[in-house]
Formats: C-alpha cells, sequence, structure tokens
C-alpha cells in the first residue's frame, strides 16, 4: 500500500474486560469493508513503536471505549501541536503518540479519536454490553461511510 | 505512646498497574514504615478454572498487556507437562526461545530508556516538568530513538515467532505450531548487528551512571537479601528453562539444581492483610527470613556466567562492581537489565544462524498427565504458573506467582530504606523526595496488574497521615 493517502484505524482495549474490546470489535467489523486505502490494527493498548510508522499514513484514527463522551460517540480531531501527559507506563495516550510521531519521526499525519461509549468495564467479561453493542453499531456505520467517502474522493 | 504520620504516593507514577504507598511517621516525623499496597485484587486463576487446557496458553496472555508472550510460554511449558512432554523438539525449543528473547529485550528497553532514564539522566529531584519521555526527547533525541528502535525489533522478533504482536498462538502444548520462514529470518538478520551495538550503548550508559554516581548507587535502596532465579545446569544464566537456585546475601547456596516442578517443597506464600498481593518466601527459612529478590539483579547474582561473549564480559564487570560478593543495590537494576538486553540480542543473532528454526519437526505427544508447571525468567524475575487439568481436559486448578509477587517484600525493604533516609525529620516533603520513593519502585519495574492478576492496566497511586491517622498529602494520577 502506499502510505501517503493511506488512513491507519488504530483500535485498542482488552477484549477480556467488558467493553473495553469496543476498540478491538470495531476494527474486526471494519475488515468486512475491504478498502484499499485502509490498514487497521488492533492492541491492548497504544505503544511506543506505534510511533515509528504513523508518518507513512494521511490520517491516523484511534478507537478507544470512553465512559466520559456522550452515547454512542464521539470523532473529533487531535490538535496538530499535542501537549501529552507524561508517559508514566508501558502503554502510551494517542497524544503522546503523535506527539512522538512528530517530535522524532517528523510525521505530519492528521489524527482523530473516534471514543465509542462503554458501559461495564468488569474484568472476565468477553462480551460488549447491550448498550455498548449498540453504540459499536452507530460507530462503525459511521466510519464506514467516512472511509468510503474517503476512498471515493471525499475528505474523512 | 508514641503516635504516627502517614504520607501516601497515590499513584506511583511510571509503574504498571494500581498501587500505592504509605510512608508512616512518628511524632518526630522520623519514618517508621513504609508501605506498598496492591489495591485490587481481581482473581485471574478463577478464569482459568473450567477452560480446556489446550486454551490456556493463549488466554493468559490476557493478564497482562504488557508481558503476554512471558505468560504464553509459561503457561504453554506447564502444557507440556500436561501432554507428556518434558524434552521439545530443537525447532520447537528454539522458536520459543526466540520469542523470549524477543520479549525479555523489548520490555527492558522500553523500561530503561524510556520509563527510568529520566531520573537516571535528569535527577531524581529534578523538575517535575522535564522528568519524564518528553524531556528525554527533548535533551538526547537520539537515545530515545535508539529505544523506540530497539523495542520495535523486539516486537518484531515477537510477531515472527508468535504469529503475531498480540494473543500469539504458535506455542502450543508440546511444541509450537510454525517455523521461522526464511523471509522472517532474513527480516530480522537486517537489523540485528545495528541491535548489537545498540544494546553495548546501553550498557555502557548504565554501567557509566552506576560507576559515576557511585555513593548513591551504593546507598540509595540498598539492602541485603536472598536471590533466587533460574539457572542451566552448568550455572549459566538461562532466561527460558533451568533448574531453581537461591542465594543467601554473602552468596552462599540456598538451594540449586531444584527441578522447578518441586518448587512447592521450597517456596510458600504468605498473605498480610494490608496487601492483595501474596509474599513469598524460602520454606526452610520462615517468612521472616526467608524474602527473596529475583529479576535482573538477582540473575546476574545468581548465575555463574552469561553464555554469550559480551553479555560475559558485562557481567564480569557487573560482578566486580560489587567485589564479587552478590549486588545489593536497587539502582543497579538497571545495569542487569541492559546486561541481559545484550545476552538477548546475542541470542537472538545466533538463533536466526541456526537452521533448526526452518525445522519441520514442531510437536511431540506423551502419556497425559494431571499436573502441569511451568517456570520461566520473564522481564521481571522468576514466573511460576501451576496446573491440574481433569480427564475432560478442564482446568481444575491454577496458582500463579508472578515475578512482581516474588519482589514484593524487596520492593517494601526498599520504599521503607529511602524513606527512613530522605524523608525522616522533614517538616514538608516536596515532590522531588517523594519521587525518590518512586524511583526505589521503578527499579523493579513492577507490573501491579500481573502482581493482582487484574486485568489491563490501571492507574498507579503517594498519602501522607499524622500521628493521628489523619491524611496530610496524598496524589493521585490517572495511569492513562
Amino acid at each position: 500500500m502506499d502510505g501517503s493517502s493511506a488512513t491507519l484505524v488504530l483500535g485498542y482495549g482488552n477484549p477480556a474486560r467488558g467493553d473495553d474490546g469496543l476498540g478491538p470489535a470495531l476494527i474486526e467489523r471494519l475488515a468486512t469493508l475491504a478498502l484499499e486505502d485502509l490498514e487497521t490494527r488492533v492492541d491492548y493498548q497504544l505503544c511506543v513503536e506505534d510511533a515509528l510508522d504513523i508518518g507513512d499514513f494521511d490520517q491516523v484514527i484511534f478507537v478507544d471505549a470512553s465512559i466520559d463522551v456522550a452515547p454512542p460517540y464521539l470523532h473529533y480531531p487531535l490538535p496538530a501541536t499535542v501537549i501529552p501527559a507524561t508517559l508514566d507506563t508501558h502503554g502510551i495516550s494517542p497524544e503522546a503518540l503523535i506527539h512522538l510521531a512528530r517530535t522524532l519521526f517528523g510525521a505530519e499525519t492528521k489524527a482523530s479519536i473516534l471514543a465509542i461509549r462503554g458501559y461495564d468495564f468488569e474484568p472476565f467479561s468477553e462480551s460488549l454490553s447491550a448498550e455498548a453493542a449498540r453504540n459499536l453499531d452507530a460507530a462503525f456505520n459511521y466510519l464506514a461511510e467516512k472511509l468510503r467517502e474517503r476512498e471515493a474522493g471525499a475528505e474523512c | 505512646m508514641a503516635r504516627t504520620r502517614i504520607i501516601e504516593i497515590d499513584p506511583l507514577t511510571r509503574v504498571e498497574g494500581h498501587g500505592k504507598v504509605t510512608i508512616h511517621l512518628d511524632d518526630h516525623n522520623n519514618v517508621d514504615e513504609a508501605r506498598l499496597h496492591i489495591v485490587e485484587f481481581r482473581g485471574f486463576e478463577r478464569f482459568i478454572l473450567g477452560r480446556l487446557y489446550w486454551e490456556v496458553p493463549v488466554i493468559v496472555q490476557r493478564l497482562c498487556g504488557i508481558c503476554p508472550v512471558s505468560h504464553h510460554l509459561a503457561a504453554s511449558k506447564a502444557m507440556d507437562s500436561i501432554v507428556g512432554v518434558d524434552c521439545l523438539t530443537p525447532t520447537a525449543e528454539k522458536m520459543r526461545r526466540l520469542m523470549h528473547y524477543g520479549q525479555i529485550m523489548q520490555s527492558n528497553v522500553l523500561h530503561f530508556f524510556h520509563l527510568s532514564s529520566p531520573d537516571l539522566l535528569f535527577g531524581f529531584e529534578s523538575e517535575v516538568e522535564k522528568r519524564n519521555i518528553f524531556g528525554i526527547i527533548e535533551a538526547y533525541p537520539e537515545l530515545a530513538v535508539k529505544g523506540i528502535k530497539m523495542r520495535k525489533f523486539g516486537q518484531e522478533v515477537i510477531r515472527a515467532t508468535a504469529g503475531k504482536k498480540i494473543h500469539g498462538t504458535s506455542a502450543i502444548p508440546g511444541g509450537v505450531n510454525k517455523n521461522l520462514s526464511l523471509a522472517e529470518r532474513d527480516h530480522l538478520l537486517q537489523d540485528i548487528e545495528q541491535m548489537i551495538e545498540w544494546a553495548q550503548e546501553a550498557v555502557a550508559i548504565a554501567e557509566g551512571y552506576c560507576v559515576d554516581h557511585l555513593s548513591l548507587v551504593q546507598q540509595f535502596a540498598t539492602f541485603n537479601s536472598s536471590h533466587m532465579s533460574l539457572v542451566r545446569e552448568d550455572g549459566a544464566m538461562d532466561l527460558y528453562h533451568g533448574v531453581l537456585r537461591a542465594i543467601d546475601a554473602s552468596g552462599n547456596v540456598i538451594f540449586d539444581q531444584v527441578d522447578y516442578r518441586d518448587f512447592n517443597d521450597y517456596l510458600m506464600e504468605e498473605v498480610r492483610s494490608w496487601s492483595y498481593m501474596k509474599f513469598p518466601f524460602i520454606k526452610r527459612r520462615g517468612n521472616l527470613d526467608g524474602w527473596y529478590r529475583v529479576g535482573p539483579l538477582s540473575r546476574m547474582n545468581t548465575a555463574g556466567f552469561i553464555d554469550t561473549p559480551l553479555a560475559d564480559d558485562a557481567h564480569q564487570a557487573f560482578r566486580a562492581f560489587a567485589g564479587g560478593r552478590p549486588n545489593q543495590m536497587s539502582l543497579a537494576y538497571h545495569w542487569a537489565r541492559m546486561i541481559e538486553v545484550l545476552h538477548c540480542v546475542e541470542k537472538i543473532r545466533q538463533l536466526l544462524h541456526d537452521p533448526d528454526l526452518q525445522g519441520s519437526d514442531l510437536l511431540l505427544r506423551g502419556e497425559r498427565r494431571e499436573e502441569g508447571i511451568g517456570v520461566l525468567e520473564a522481564p521481571r524475575g522468576t514466573l511460576f504458573h501451576h496446573y491440574r487439568v481433569d480427564n475432560n481436559d478442564q482446568v481444575t486448578f491454577c496458582n500463579l506467582i508472578v515475578a512482581t509477587t516474588n519482589n514484593n517484600e524487596a520492593m517494601n525493604r526498599a520504599i521503607t530504606q529511602v524513606a527512613k533516609a530522605h524523608l525522616s525529620s522533614q517538616k514538608t516533603i516536596p515532590e522531588g523526595m517523594l519521587n525518590k520513593i518512586e524511583v526505589a519502585v521503578r527499579a523493579y519495574d513492577p507490573c501491579l496488574s500481573c502482581a493482582t492478576h487484574a486485568l489491563g492496566r490501571m492507574p498507579l497511586d503517594v498519602a501522607l497521615y499524622d500521628a493521628a491517622g489523619n491524611l496530610l498529602e496524598h496524589r493521585v494520577k490517572d495511569g492513562r
């Protein structure tokens, strides 16, 4: 894939912790789209090495579960200059990841977060709550349409 | 009667998981005791009960987003026993070893370059705004880039051997389900010499820090303890397989050549009311004197030598630094961690040139057993997986002792020693001083998610209480 016009959708979360699996679940659904300029990845958490090749993509969309947004989801851009919180754990926030990519590797990639409202994050629950599943449907339909529009030439 | 004040550090930063430190002061503001509390418990072992044994090596990776490969391999080793296999085919063992070296390399690198280097390069009490990875990027961008690229290399090794970066599936009871293709081998060979060079540089940085800050390193969180790890039967460091060896603070052998399947004859776990994390100890020494340390520092102390030349040279320098006796300095964990990175990269290079990795003899089967125990050296120390499986192939018993749990007493000793040295008689406790407590914990790179058997990542919580138990200071940060 020529990454210059491509989209990276990076879904993260722990599917064994209930609605924390919303990010990975959306990535699974995106696989059905078969879009040419789309690359998807899934992980438990974002990692520093993800910063290495973000610059290969025109845009990156981080997909995560959230308890802070109104249902069903909120898609919002990360500003061009991001002031991240410090890196406290082996994982990393989208803001910190983009900061690394831009500062160390010269990435000019546009970045946004698709936050899907989750409710139940209890451990050992390998399925989504009913409300989260509905929010996933809505988020998928929204993102699929955006990505199809983009492939057809419109801006995502 | 003397009254105590208590300081809380809540959360701890740049460690994995959710924990809290409380520092107990007496009426004269002297530190009486410091405790590392684990504030969540989720009982992962119960989650495993009823699962089919062949599912377990994949499911246990949900224990932790940080070291899933270690759990994948430890569980696989246990399930090897369940299917009656004591010795894997050369291809299977070498594929697993390659995966394991990739895991230890990437985990140790991330901890050193991105979580600990701000303390080491800027100082424990430097400006908090700068004392983080983004300060490192500004001041030492080349170092930050090398750290990320080394981490990426380790992840590529995992991807090539485990089938994918997360939720690897290649280690299965009795062997593996894939070998290393020539294309995968050649891809990894492209960068291996660069990794060797950078690993040597990392050892030099860590060694240089210890030599240049001799007085600090010799005193900060330094205390006598026993040490335990797996070693190869001839005494070489072995991160994947071997026999258990424990030495006391003077270097005398407590036990050696112990088959890890007999670990329950040698180790016990104590429960204390104020922590969800258990306190393991060496049975014959009792719960007061039997505690020990594990992990990179301990592996340097227990191993007679390292079987790769560059890491062995570094190991000899490390041993000489402590005068040939066991090194008891918590800050030396960082140096030890980088020696292990060098060892892992050397091992990866050896294995990439080994044609056994392209072999097709991947799986063995033997006589089915009811009980399986798998032990290996994870990045943070010795990791035990113990299972029983019934005739329906379902798990009926599961007990995990993770590296951070093995280091529980040691971390409590470390923060107590640092608190007594730096916080006693202080009327106010500035952030930099509290950070010293975190530096002591961070040296052990604890994974509290694993230690509590919780899932995923949690925020880590320090708190100060006065003699009457009133909270004086409390810091809470979200780990995200």
